[in-house]
């Protein structure tokens, strides 16, 4: 009998990291990383990685037989970029690897009204 | 039926267009029906009906939202790409609410006869749309981030010359680099070269590996707790006084 699983992907400028836990999302039951499919440090954000992270993702569901998964990405969100550079080919290569996604949601933390951007007044100087 | 976003009143006649026909296109190319309240500017989505591909699921807000920022339907719908993303700034951000700032930066950004604007297109390869105090590009990842200081360094106040020669110099560095050959090592358990030369190297490392990591073995397991135990051949236990 499959199950269905929630898997949480967190992108940013520099890694990405999966995680797949139960429906509570408090159990987790693999995780995978940019830096584990890659060697180099400047590829760990490429969409790439993630695309293999997601594969290798889907792999190690099926062998813990989970079919179905929930995704919610998210970026760096706050008050630094709210975009998820991976996100797309991650989903993507999840759907060419067999899984079937339920659901997707956007759960990057979104301030109401934040705080100050680092850098200062005069921004950063070099 | 699911709620999207809410989109200004003199942005609904574009998103319907010309008898529906804008709408249509959307529709078609998104694979949902779209349910536009024209008294709120209310837009859901409805994908009952055919299965439709998750991404597209996930982009079709995104399309919604940047035509109610200004831009065209027609360069909207390219967001349904993979490759394409957005990406938005707010110019209240940088010089505050006062109607007459925002203007200013508009026009800043946008130039005479759109000069500024078409020039930062044209270098980076992305779509700028500026309605209001909102300012939307639309590109693939590389021309987000060549397009991304250009745009801020306007909004920050910096002189369009230094801007422009910036964006030139970094078109140059992308070009050197589209030129070489990209390529990723993957990362994977591999028998090492010397194997060939001495025989059961592998495995003695991967029983070193193990023996270093002994907190992950299982406590149940009888047989990898004895194994863990046993000396290697170059080990041996030496009992001495002090």
């Amino acid at each position: 009998m499959p199950h269905k699983a929630i898997l949480h992907i967190f992108t940013t400028h520099n890694n990405v990291l999966m995680t797949a836990t139960d429906l509570t999302g408090s159990e987790t039951i693999c995780k995978v990383s940019g830096g584990m499919v890659t060697k180099g440090g400047s590829e760990k954000s490429s969409s790439f990685a993630s695309m293999r992270a997601a594969e290798r993702m889907a792999e190690m569901l099926v062998e813990k037989d989970f079919n179905q998964v929930i995704v919610k990405y998210r970026g760096a969100g706050g008050n630094k970029s709210h975009s998820a550079p991976g996100a797309t080919s991650a989903i993507r290569a999840l759907t060419r690897a067999g899984m079937q996604i339920t659901r997707i949601e956007d759960v990057t933390p979104i301030p109401t009204d934040g705080t100050k951007s680092k850098g200062g007044r005069r921004g950063r100087r070099v | 039926m699911e709620p999207i976003a809410r989109i200004p009143k003199d942005r609904i006649a574009v998103l319907i267009g010309k008898g529906g026909s804008t709408r249509k296109m959307i529709e078609e190319a998104c694979g949902g029906k779209l349910d536009i309240d024209s008294r709120s500017g209310e837009v859901s989505v409805d994908w009952s009906g055919s299965d439709v591909d998750p991404v597209r699921k996930m982009k079709t807000p995104d399309v919604i939202l940047a035509i109610g920022r200004g831009l065209s339907p027609q360069r909207a719908v390219n967001l349904l790409d993979d490759e394409i993303n957005l990406r938005m700034y707010d110019i209240r951000e940088w010089v505050g609410r006062q109607p007459n700032q925002v203007r200013r930066m508009r026009s800043r950004l946008i130039g005479r006869n759109g000069l500024i604007r078409s020039r930062i297109e044209e270098l980076s390869g992305t779509e700028i749309a500026i309605y209001g105090s909102s300012v939307i590009v639309i590109g693939d990842e590389m021309g987000l981030e060549v397009a991304n200081p250009a745009i801020e360094s306007i909004l920050r106040g910096a002189e369009h010359g230094s801007v422009l020669h910036g964006l030139e110099k970094d078109r140059k560095r992308q070009r050197i680099r589209s030129r070489s050959l990209e390529s990723y090592e993957e990362r994977r358990n591999e028998e090492s070269p010397f194997d060939s030369l001495v025989p059961g190297l592998s495995a003695a490392r991967r029983r070193r590996e193990r023996r270093l990591k002994d907190s992950q073995i299982n406590p149940e397991d009888k047989g990898a707790i004895d194994e863990m135990l046993k000396l290697a051949e170059d080990e041996e236990i030496i009992y001495e006084e002090e």
